[in-house]
């Protein structure tokens, strides 16, 4: 069996699950030894579950703060690893190494996601927008309103953009990955990666600011 | 208007969230799944993974290694037949029954043997070596590899489609939060594995005694038949611990097996297989067409989700029928 313990991460644990900082998730292995690590992966299952249990919470956490549900990250989460597992023989490592190519594919699996969910919004994000907007100019609630809706509304207008905009904003901004690590994610050289980015947020922006207009909100 | 500096603030925000980590049961239930994969492929046999020799050396036992290979390869196609040889490949809406006598989903790299049944099912595919199989085959791995021995139509049903079964309840449960740790909401909703194989045998159900084969033949027909996919539903009793299972007859079915799997604290339960494995348990064997499952908790913590699945059995316990796991959800 795979061992499923959380292995070297800095976490702490609550009751049934463990709770760690975005910014010290980062794995301490060195590129060598994970390299080491990539290619025994290749053949041996155990080498496989040291990876699993390397980045296990990373993917999660990616995948949640990406949905904001615990059964998507679940989800994504379970079929990130198992194609990881069967990609394994045909891996072949590239600049940002098998990082990169987990959150690759951790990406594809959330914009294959809501591609499939559509973009009918629950009811709870539709709610927490609308919130958002109509009470965004209200003074004194505008911190509080924010801080309860504003990642949903993110989220939502985020299935709005195409999936290359979709994944270049999850993998820089929600995977931990470094600038350099996101754009070896997505395939793309820095500058690349920087403009595509600037362009993507600049989508984002004005996806909310649809969504707000159908909504009939003024800001 | 949004401005795009208060768009990058926020996701800047939304990456620095701590979250709280996958639950311990997720990640096992996880492991142990990958585990199982991994088992069922070839580059992860310990043998295939030998420490290799310095190149001068390798160079020089080449020609020897080579030559026995070949030898020991002739000796293995031409005397024996009944080792696991195939291997599915890229398989799509496929279902396996194993030599012994198991059923199992047609997964990638799966392993069959001599005596497995492959039945392919509504749009599905598989490749066995060179050869691609397509919807409604029936597969045989004879003594001389695989054969379709037979070719079933379809029949799409119009729920197969239809991934989500909707209840008569949704309760969203919030998992423990820390100070800056985003609720965690979980939307519950029973959910029916999409159904591989569809296709019912007419020749076997329809087929009235007085044009039955001689007795070679119907030895033969006996090892081709797949199963016959059969229909669960499965629904919580309003919020109760009790799940109300139903299922369609199999005809010639002398008894039903229910078997299922549970997991606690929000964690996905493992695929039920019969005969009951651990984790799967056996939960009724029943002559009717419905039971009521209990599914309280395990060692005093409740029950969150449960896996079930129902197999039809002949006279003779063969297993002539089953259906695909249905997920209830249990939110407490």
């Amino acid at each position: 069996m795979l061992e499923a313990s959380a292995g070297s991460l800095p976490i702490t644990e609550s009751d049934d699950a463990v709770v760690f900082p975005a910014k010290t998730a980062a794995s301490t292995a060195s590129e060598a030894d994970e390299r080491a690590l990539v290619e025994r992966a290749r053949h041996d299952s155990r080498a496989f579950a040291e990876l699993y249990r390397r980045y296990v919470n990373r993917v999660y956490a990616f995948a949640y703060k990406r949905s904001g549900s615990t059964q998507v990250a679940e989800d994504v989460t379970s079929t990130t690893f198992e194609r990881a597992l069967r990609g394994m023989p045909t891996f072949e490592w590239r600049s940002g190494g098998f990082a990169a190519w987990l959150f690759r594919i951790a990406a594809n699996e959330l914009t294959n996601h809501y591609r499939q969910q559509g973009r009918s919004s629950s009811h709870k994000a539709q709610r927490a927008f609308r919130m958002y907007v109509s009470d965004a100019v209200s003074g004194g609630e505008f911190d509080r309103i924010e801080r309860m809706g504003s990642t949903d509304v993110i989220r939502e207008a985020m299935t709005d953009l195409n999936d290359r905009y979709q994944q270049v904003i999850a993998l820089r901004f929600l995977s931990g990955l470094s600038h350099d690590d996101a754009a070896r994610a997505m395939g793309m050289s820095k500058p690349v990666m920087a403009v595509t980015l600037h362009r993507a947020v600049a989508a984002l922006r004005k996806a909310i600011d649809e969504r707000g207009g159908r909504d009939g909100h003024q800001v | 208007m949004v401005t795009k500096y208060e768009v990058n603030r926020q996701l800047v925000e939304m990456g620095e969230v701590d979250v709280v980590g996958p639950p311990r049961d997720f990640v096992d239930s996880l492991a142990q799944r990958l585990d199982a994969i991994a088992s069922t492929r070839a580059e992860y046999a310990p043998h295939l993974n030998p420490q290799r020799r310095p190149r001068a050396k390798r160079m020089v036992f080449a020609p020897a290694f080579a030559a026995l290979v070949l030898v020991v390869g002739a000796i293995i196609v031409t005397v024996d037949n009944g080792s696991p040889a195939y291997a599915l490949d890229d398989p799509f809406n496929v279902q396996v029954q194993l030599a012994d006598g198991r059923f199992v989903d047609g997964t990638d790299g799966l392993k069959i043997s001599k005596g497995s049944t492959v039945v392919v099912g509504a749009g599905g595919s598989v490749r066995i070596r060179d050869h691609v199989y397509r919807e409604g085959d029936v597969v045989v791995i004879g003594e001389r590899g695989p054969e379709v021995a037979d070719h079933l139509d379809v029949v799409v049903s119009t729920t197969r489609t239809e991934p989500t079964v909707s209840t008569t309840e949704r309760v969203a449960t919030t998992q423990p939060t820390t100070t800056q740790a985003p609720t965690a909401v979980r939307e519950p909703e029973p959910t029916v594995a999409p159904r591989p194989v569809e296709p019912v045998p007419t020749t076997r159900v329809e087929a009235p005694a007085t044009t039955r084969a001689p007795e070679t033949t119907r030895a033969a027909t006996t090892t081709t038949r797949p199963l016959v996919s059969m229909e669960l539903g499965a629904q919580r009793v309003e919020l109760s611990s009790q799940v109300a299972l139903s299922w369609s007859a199999v005809a010639g079915a002398a008894k039903y097996v229910v078997v299922r799997t549970v997991a606690v604290s929000g964690a996905t339960p493992a695929e039920p297989v019969y005969p009951p494995v651990a984790p799967t348990t056996l939960v009724a064997q029943k002559t009717t067409l419905t039971h009521t499952d209990v599914a309280e908790a395990v060692e005093g913590t409740p029950i969150t989700a449960a896996r079930y699945r129902v197999v039809a059995l002949d006279s003779t316990g063969k297993v002539i029928g089953s259906s695909r796991f249905v997920q209830v959800n249990l939110p407490r």
